[in-house]
């Protein structure tokens, strides 16, 4: 009796996993010149430093987003600028990816394709906000 | 609709403008070769085959707005895909009406009256 439950509990799981699509953290930074309220974690800094060139990168917002969500996800920074995020179809072997598009003035100005990759994100330079930069960061989590 | 179709359709509704590639590839190579001049000697595979990667990742981002371009390239000191915009007006300091945590809440509830639902 034990036996068949065990086996029956292994097999949702592990399609479960199997089924299980990419996990992302989506969110905005604000690369300054001065230091100014909750900071990236320092590694992210260092490499974010290595692209933008500010020593100071402001956490603005973020949030973790389940691709599997069949649906749109955006990502608001402002307004005037904000990102959306659907996950892209593919084959069980094939890597998770993602389509993107940005948005400006409620326009979109560019759309592009991410493979969501351990290791590597995904920044995007945004416009000029207060006295640094919009910066748009996509990781896999 | 196969390809084909779509890419027809693709080039009728986002043509790329004279020249906006060309700008792209200038501000690309202007970029790339910045840190390199001062490490040219330290020009190895690796750094070329990542030039190369960002050179074919730069086809995979469509531009769709005129003024505003855009390049894709890989960072290898920072192990990241990048994609640089150009041309872009500062975002604005206002509310941002789907972010709860935004101005506009403050703003609102400041002017609420204390009989308003």
């Amino acid at each position: 009796m034990t036996r068949p439950f065990l086996t029956l509990l292994a097999l949702v799981l592990f399609t479960g996993l199997a089924h299980a699509g990419p996990l992302i953290w989506a969110g905005y930074f604000v690369g300054e010149v001065r230091p100014s309220g909750p900071q990236a974690p320092p590694v992210l800094s260092g490499r974010l430093q290595q692209v933008f060139g500010f020593p100071y990168y402001r956490f603005l917002k973020g949030k973790n987003i389940d691709l599997r969500a069949p649906r749109d996800h955006w990502v608001m920074a402002r307004p005037d600028f904000f990102v959306r995020i659907q996950a892209l179809p593919h084959p069980p072997d094939a890597p998770d990816g993602l389509m993107y598009e940005i948005y400006k003035d409620g326009f979109i100005i560019a759309r592009g394709q991410y493979i969501v990759t351990p290791d590597t994100p995904l920044f995007i330079n945004g416009p000029d906000f207060h006295h640094g930069r919009l910066i748009f960061v996509i990781e896999s989590r | 609709m196969n390809d084909n179709d779509l890419k027809a359709l693709l080039q009728e509704t986002c043509p790329t403008l004279p020249g906006q590639e060309a700008r792209a590839w200038n501000l690309l190579n202007e970029r790339l070769q910045k840190p390199a001049r001062g490490t040219f000697a330290r020009l190895t595979w690796q750094s070329v085959l990542a030039y190369g990667a960002g050179v074919a990742v730069l086809a995979m981002v469509a531009i769709q707005s005129p003024g505003i371009f855009a390049t894709a390239f890989y960072s290898q000191p920072a192990h990241a895909q990048v994609v640089w915009l150009n041309g872009m007006e500062p975002a604005t300091d206002g509310p941002t009406y789907m972010d709860p945590t935004s101005k506009l809440d403050e703003r609102s509830s400041a002017t609420k009256s204390p009989d308003s639902l």
